[in-house]
């Protein structure tokens, strides 16, 4: 049994979102033939189960992605990175939309999920692959207002230098088109607006406020 | 399949031949895509003839599994087309597996402390002695041993992990930038530096953290 109170709503549509990748790695996260899935674990997926990609709508949101993760606290740091950042033109059907956390809350589930420890959202996260879904959005805990569209599994890219949105996609669940924005490191300025796992969020906050004043 | 290994040729310049035809566009005629195949195949079985372990190498088999799929994929397109994008994607599964299989050459190559150090210094060209000791666990002395080509025979297991750690941080950052990973508090660690993890439990109980925090480096994930 899930443990939501009401199904996440499903929806479908395109969003344009931003990656950054290494430049010694395609911009998407495929590894095709390999016995244990290698890839590192993240919020919303465990090592060796499976593959996600994770996206950011912002690209601000991108970058703060690798600020929290590396624990880049100042500017010395955050000159120092060399990151493809990738826009990636996702059309997708059956996300989870939980990218606000009165969605999460209106569906009965913590919405400290998409901010807090990740062992309960990666449950969440399996709870939803069985419900099938084949992704969702949440807000990111990088970077509040930032929102993060996580798809699950793994996909391929289409490298074009244009025209993403009307590329005729001949597999739409394998590939996904993708341009390159930037090969450059964080905006100084993410290294005091990221909010890092010791910090608290302000969009957290804020929507805990509101329900105490109700 | 039964494939003779040989180290005649160094594989990673095996790898490279089939990352090229991998990277070139597919030709758009049968026999141009056709002869495109054939120059793959060829590739591919000299790839593997390269491997220690030939044929019975486990991606070796991945590469013939995918390349095969590549091959009924493009007899099955008309000219000019890949009209279910079957062409594509066989391609990129076989560009997953010649990467994997650089990687993992890479790393056995470093499992040598003598190249794992050359490896290390080439990475950081401008790093001074003292930050290389810090790094590698030695006095600044040992460092300049090492720099003149003497055995690395103390900690070895540490200049060990820190080459293969290298070789995740570097295309993602300058040489500056890999000295201060290392210095870095991180909440993956529970706020220890990488460096700290290094001194304080020693390289056999660092490699998996150290090695996974360093791996995360590949693509963005959600934290």
């Amino acid at each position: 049994m899930a443990s939501w109170r009401t199904e996440p709503e499903r929806v479908a549509g395109t969003w344009p979102a931003y990656r950054q990748v290494s430049p010694r790695w395609p911009p998407l996260y495929h590894a095709a033939g390999e016995p244990i899935p290698s890839q590192s674990a993240g919020r919303w997926h465990a090592s060796g189960q499976g593959y996600a990609q994770y996206l950011a709508l912002e690209p601000l949101g991108a970058w703060a992605e690798l600020v929290r993760y590396e624990g880049i606290r100042d500017a010395e740091r955050a000159a120092q990175y060399r990151r493809r950042l990738w826009l990636v033109f996702v059309r997708e059907r059956d996300i989870a939309d939980l990218s606000t956390f009165e969605r999460f809350a209106a569906c009965g589930l913590d919405p400290a999920l998409a901010i807090g420890p990740h062992t309960p959202a990666r449950a969440l996260a399996q709870e939803l692959r069985e419900a099938g879904y084949r992704g969702l959005l949440a807000p990111s805990a990088a970077l509040p207002g930032a929102t993060n569209l996580t798809l699950f599994g793994p996909r391929f890219e289409k490298v074009l230098l244009g025209g993403l949105a009307a590329w005729d996609n001949p597999a739409p669940d394998a590939f996904v088109p993708c341009s390159l924005v930037a090969e450059a490191g964080p905006p100084a300025e993410l290294v005091t607006a990221t909010r890092f796992p010791d910090m608290d969020h302000e969009g957290y906050l804020r929507w805990f406020a509101a329900q105490a004043d109700r | 399949m039964e494939v003779a290994a040989t180290t005649k040729v160094a594989p990673d310049a095996r790898i490279a031949a089939v990352e090229a035809l991998l990277a070139t566009p597919l030709p758009g005629a049968r026999a141009q895509r056709e002869a495109w195949y054939t120059r793959l195949e060829d590739a591919i079985l000299a790839l593997v003839r390269a491997l220690p372990e030939g044929g019975d190498d486990y991606d070796a088999g991945r590469m013939f599994e995918f390349s095969v799929a590549l091959r009924r994929a493009i007899e099955a397109a008309p000219d000019d087309a890949d009209p279910d994008g079957a062409i594509a994607l066989a391609a990129l599964m076989v560009g997953d597996v010649v990467r994997r299989v650089g990687r993992r050459l890479e790393h056995d190559t470093l499992d040598d402390p003598r190249a794992a150090a050359d490896f290390v210094f080439a990475a950081l060209p401008a790093a001074g002695a003292s930050d290389l000791g810090r790094l590698l666990g030695v006095s600044t002395k040992t460092v300049g041993a090492w720099r003149a080509g003497r055995p690395v025979t103390r900690h070895a297991d540490r200049v060990v992990l820190v080459a293969q750690v290298l070789t995740h941080l570097r295309a993602s950052m300058t040489p500056r930038g890999v000295l201060l990973w290392f210095d870095g508090p991180r909440a993956q660690l529970g706020g220890r530096t990488p460096l700290e993890l290094l001194d304080e439990d020693g390289p056999a109980a660092a490699r998996e953290p150290l090695t996974a925090l360093a791996r995360g480096l590949r693509g963005q994930l959600a934290d």
